[in-house]
């Protein structure tokens, strides 16, 4: 049961960090050991995501719990059901019992209360793009009804305020049909919970901006609150960040070792000097060259 | 060569719940990814034999006397400073109930950190006070940093 | 003979002399400390029935400090009792807290994480269970206390950068509030002396609570340059106020010491007045400040004040 106390410290975390992230040539065996290695009811039936990859925000998710989606493939296909949840490891959504379950032994230790028996039937995740949008629009053959249809896809314009989501959030068009906005579904609603501060509280204000002479923060509070020594504030390096920074220098090849002994070799040669003898035999020559092109 | 175990073709529930590679020492099965876990991480102070000491570089707060006894250096001691008008009605989060507020700062080039923002706070409060702004409606979801 | 076998100076070294007689007793001493710990040397152990172990034995008092370290003096929460609905702190939300709310709130967010971990590191290591929601409600609260941290940094580059930009901006945000100031009506006196107060806290460092002063060349400035606005205040309603501002060199109160006398006077046309007269006298008599002497009076004046003060809360 023991698993150490790695969740209280920072210690190596790091390194379980780069476990993480294996190297790129191994990341379809490492997914491969991690499906086998996983027991039936803990496997997703979809693969899992990339925690980069995940999906966060409306515009990516498209389909919020509460909204009506057709199956488009499986066995389940052309069942209309209902979003209840999504699954953030996969970005998948789960359906509600119209959609597809399977059906997994599940260890003791794991019993749901009042379950019975080891076989228990859990919803699967579906994909994205195996679902598509059901909403009611209005009929143009019968003025005053509604039809429901299924959506190919959905695109997304400009924003406002949402006051039950109480954020921004964007308007969801049909794809191709910009002005046939399909709204977004009501979330569940919840309780305040135990460690939350009450909205009066949350929002009253005790700031003001009061003073250019005084700072607004008691001069001991700075070490907690700002590190003095931090390597992004001091604004000079250490001999351990220039060894950093600074390359080694690469060690010769054969080649180039071979090549500056040779200059040096070169360099002592004697350079012969120019005599008086010399400088007459070229004089003579360049007159002999000179009286033949003159002549000519 | 070795043959393949026949268990990893198997599905019967059984195999899938049972995995008798994957056991604790006590019998119970374990459920994990990886039993052995990983060895190259520095080990912590709760690890290592009776020699180990590691620390947690924040002892030293004082020395010992002549006599065996200890004098402590309060100002190497580690304190937590109480706040002086305690506030108990601020709790560690926020209700999902309540606006999730914005600031914006348009004009300012600087963000939170523009000195004309910083005059334009204070030239309201020396002309109104401490008059609470508009997000101290509990609706508001927008206002000026 | 005592000494049958000895050395031959065994016995003269041995013998009693009167030197070495035993000393008298001591008195017996008065005020001796009775020992802090007793302990079995004591013989105050005496044998009794075992006790058996129940929880019922053991008694804890309800402010025991450790119960902080218990959500509810639960031993622990179940995932459901758990708030994992709502949301961290947002910068901006923290930003209208004073500094104080600030610490108030990183307390108790330091107060909550130590519930959290430790439920969390019992239900890793002995109770078994689903410790996610722990683990990521006590992520939630870190989240808080970083921002809190990140809000007063924030703030403080804020201050300092407008400080550094202020010496810029310093004569047009003075102008317009002189502007404002002098423009408000005899009605709102009231309203228009609160703000100058804000105002010569706010640039000047002048505080309302005499004790909380820090004098410093700034705070003689602030003095001048207020006692010198508050003049031109009520110049425009009295004739006599004018000449008297006429009269002074650059339109204004150039000495510490008068500026001093205007500045403690009340918000009134008379007091102001009576004021005036005293610098007159103050001339007349040739009592100056030097300026190198100005910080050193002007403490000297508000520790006077203070002290006057302390005397007479009623004033």
């Amino acid at each position: 049961m023991s698993t150490g106390y790695s969740h209280l410290t920072k210690v190596g975390a790091r390194i379980l960090n780069r476990l993480n992230n294996p190297p790129e040539h191994l990341k379809p065996f490492v997914s491969k050991y991690t499906k086998r290695s996983v027991p039936e009811f803990l496997r997703p039936e979809i693969d899992e995501v990339d925690p980069k990859d995940a999906f966060e925000t409306e515009k990516q998710w498209k389909y919020m719990p509460g909204d009506r989606v057709v199956i488009t493939r499986g066995k389940q296909r052309g069942n209309i059901c209902v979003v209840k949840q999504h699954d953030r490891i996969t970005n998948g959504f789960i359906l509600d019992e119209n959609g597809p379950t399977k059906t997994v032994p599940v260890p003791k230790q794991f019993w749901l209360e009042g379950q019975k028996t080891h076989m228990l039937t859990v919803p699967v995740a579906l994909k994205q793009e195996d679902v598509k949008l059901v909403a009611d629009v209005d009929d143009p053959q019968n003025p005053g009804h509604t039809k429901t249809v299924a959506v190919r896809d959905v695109t997304f314009s400009g924003s406002y305020y949402d006051p039950d989501y109480k954020k921004m959030m964007p308007y969801r068009q049909v794809s191709g049909e910009t002005d046939l906005v399909i709204p977004w579904p009501k979330p569940e609603q919840h309780e305040d919970g135990e460690l939350a501060t009450d909205a009066m509280v949350a929002r009253e204000q005790t700031f003001w901006v009061e003073s250019l002479a005084k700072n607004p923060i008691p001069e001991a509070a700075f070490l907690t609150i700002r590190n003095p020594h931090s390597k992004f504030r001091r604004g000079k390096l250490t001999t351990k960040d220039i060894s950093k920074l600074v390359a080694p220098p690469m060690p010769l090849s054969d080649v180039k070792k071979a090549r500056l002994a040779e200059r040096e070799q070169l360099a002592q040669i004697p350079r012969p000097t120019l005599t008086e003898e010399d400088k007459n035999l070229i004089g003579d020559k360049i007159y002999e060259h000179l009286k033949e092109y003159v002549g000519r | 060569m070795k043959p393949t175990s026949i268990n990893c073709f198997q599905q019967s529930p059984i195999n899938l719940l049972t995995r008798p590679w994957k056991r604790y020492r006590d019998g119970s099965l374990f459920y994990g990814q990886s039993k052995t876990g990983n060895r190259r991480t520095p080990i912590t102070t709760k690890q290592g034999n009776k020699t180990l000491y590691k620390g947690t570089r924040s002892s030293g707060v004082g020395r010992h006397t002549r006599y065996g006894g200890y004098l402590i250096n309060w100002n190497r001691v580690r304190t937590f400073v109480t706040p002086k008008n305690y506030n108990t009605d601020l709790k560690p989060l926020v209700s999902h109930n309540v606006p999730e507020l914005k600031h914006s700062f348009k004009g300012y080039s600087q963000g939170s950190l523009d000195s004309q923002l910083y005059f334009e706070k204070l030239k309201e409060y020396i002309k109104y006070g401490k008059v609470p702004t508009a997000a101290s409606d509990v609706n508001c979801h927008v206002e000026r940093g | 003979m005592l000494f049958q076998r000895g050395l031959s100076t065994t016995a003269r070294v041995s013998a009693r002399t009167k030197f070495t007689r035993p000393k008298p007793k001591p008195p017996k001493r008065q005020n001796v400390r009775p020992p802090t710990q007793t302990t079995h040397h004591d013989n105050t152990l005496r044998i009794q029935a075992p006790i058996p172990p129940s929880a019922a034995n053991i008694q804890c008092p309800d402010d025991h400090p450790l119960w902080q370290f218990f959500a509810d003096k639960k031993f622990m929460r179940s995932p459901e009792e758990l708030d994992v609905h709502s949301r961290p702190w947002s910068v901006p939300e923290l930003r209208r807290k004073s500094f104080e709310d600030l610490h108030s709130l990183w307390y108790t967010c330091l107060k909550e994480r130590n519930i959290l971990a430790r439920e969390n590191h019992l239900l890793r290591n002995a109770v078994g269970g689903q410790q996610e929601f722990f683990e990521q409600v006590a992520e939630r609260v870190r989240t808080t206390m970083w921002r809190i941290r990140h809000v007063l940094s924030e703030r403080d580059w804020a201050f300092r950068n407008a400080q550094e930009a202020f010496s810029v901006e310093k004569e047009s945000f003075v102008k317009d509030f002189e502007k404002e100031f002098l423009e408000l009506s005899q009605e709102q006196d009231g309203e228009a002396f609160e703000r100058l107060s804000r105002f010569q806290h706010a640039i000047f460092g002048i505080n309302e609570f005499i004790d909380e002063n820090l004098v410093d060349r700034r705070f003689v400035e602030g003095l001048k340059y207020v006692a010198t606005l508050k003049l031109r205040k009520f110049a425009s309603r009295d004739e006599e106020l004018l000449n008297f501002l006429a009269q002074c060199p650059d339109q204004g109160i150039l000495d510490v010491g008068e500026a001093f006398v205007l500045f403690t006077s009340e918000h009134k046309l008379e007091s102001v007045k009576e004021a005036c007269d005293a610098i007159k006298e103050l001339r007349e008599r040739g009592n100056y400040v030097p300026r190198s002497e100005e910080v050193d009076t002007v403490t000297q004046y508000i520790q006077r004040l203070a002290q006057a003060q302390l005397e007479s809360p009623a004033l």
